[in-house]
């Protein structure tokens, strides 16, 4: 095992891998920027807010952020938070979006906020036109991202790529790794749920301008519903949909809804290429699974051993 | 804790974009209503929408999700 740890304290660089106590790095899938939390124990260095951190781990590109919050306590155990990149792109703004992309979008934030931009994939899709109205810039892409995912099935992630911020598609960040019983894993939690987000009659209402009054659409599972008993979705749509349109958006949201929401969480031995976003093969025997999934979230720890927890679409 | 909830509830309002009246000029590429913000012509309804004229100042009604916005009346060429 080797770590390189550098922070910089008023233009001076100092390599504290020896005095680190605790090394936490936790990324969340298109859910705000990856954390870089570590302690250490020292009398003379005294971190700043706003220091540039920089993290590898046997040789591996892992955390090149910036520190927003640090502390200490009697015993001079100095705890910090750092963030990368994408924490300032918290900020809100006001847009329109006409003919963007999502990278186009990407780059124009990088451009604002002066930040540094790496490898944007290039989505080929033209977003409709909206007005972004004192958003974040975060939630202006990730909603972005989501018209991209239902109109072209391709999806992406946004994420800070050791100090470069990177659009990929998630297709690109699929692992040769098996994480499961006989690999890696020491521990899981699973649950299988029909309490949130379960569905098997789907009612939409949509205003119809040829009749000037709502349609109602319904589409529903029948075995589904003599299985778990009737649960409905509801909603009114407020966009102008065509009757061709609502029934197929109820269609779709019946494939959507209509089958058990389950939970997984995994507790391996680490694996520095895994972030949020990547994909790899699960195979837990109990459970029968045999699979790829794709990491919602996960987070690392580097010491005393590196191990990492994820939690995983199923 | 209430505060906190204060908080949450007022950022959910905002984006949620509920419903309100707003004031714009017509410009050639859309209705300006801010410095920042020119509503484009494909997001502005109603059945005034085709006789209006640049420089006219419109009424605006903005649809909840503030992605639709209707023309209510003209006030002044």
């Amino acid at each position: 095992m080797s770590m390189e740890f550098l922070v910089e304290v008023n233009g001076k660089i100092y390599e504290i891998s020896e005095l680190v106590k605790s090394v936490s790095y936790t990324d969340k899938l298109n859910d705000g920027c990856s954390k870089l939390e570590f302690s250490y124990i020292d009398d003379d260095l005294n971190i700043q807010n706003g220091s540039v951190v920089r993290f590898k781990f046997n040789g591996a590109n892992i955390f090149y952020g910036y520190v927003f919050k640090h502390g200490q306590n009697k015993a001079k155990e100095i705890t910090v938070t750092a963030y990368d990149q994408l924490r300032y792109c918290k900020a809100k703004d006001t847009i329109v979006v006409k003919n963007d992309t999502i990278d186009s979008l990407v780059r124009k934030m990088c451009n604002y906020f002066g930040l540094r931009a790496g490898s944007l994939a290039s989505t080929g899709y033209k977003l409709p036109v909206s007005v972004q109205d004192d958003k974040t810039w975060l939630d202006i892409i990730y909603s972005a991202i989501d018209d991209t995912l239902t109109n072209t099935g391709r999806w992406y992630c946004l994420r800070d790529e050791f100090g470069s911020i990177a659009v990929r598609d998630l297709q690109d960040l699929q692992l040769d790794l098996v994480l499961g019983d006989e690999s890696f894993a020491y521990d899981y939690e699973y649950e299988k749920s029909i309490d949130d987000d379960f569905y098997n009659q789907i009612k939409i209402v949509s205003d119809n301008e040829d009749t000037g009054k709502r349609d109602v659409y319904i589409t529903k599972d029948s075995d589904s519903i003599a299985k778990y008993g009737l649960l409905q979705y509801f909603e009114v749509l407020d966009k102008n949909y065509n009757p061709a349109q609502a029934k197929a958006k109820a269609d779709a949201l019946l494939q959507l809804y209509n089958r058990e929401v389950e939970t997984l969480e995994l507790k391996c031995l680490g694996d520095v290429r895994v972030r949020a976003g990547s994909s790899f093969y699960g195979q837990i025997e109990d459970i029968s699974l045999n699979k790829r999934l794709i990491v919602k979230s996960v987070t690392h720890e580097f010491i005393p051993v590196h191990t990492m927890s994820l939690e995983v679409m199923l | 804790m209430i505060n906190e909830i204060k908080e949450i509830v007022k950022n959910y309002l905002n984006n949620e974009k509920l419903c309100t009246f707003m004031l714009g000029t017509v410009v050639n590429d859309g209705i300006k209503v801010s410095d920042k913000l020119t509503i484009p012509m494909e997001l502005v309804t109603g059945n005034q929408k085709s006789s209006l004229t640049t420089g006219q100042k419109v009424r605006l009604l903005r649809n909840h999700g503030g992605q639709q916005f209707y023309i209510l009346e003209v006030i002044s060429e």
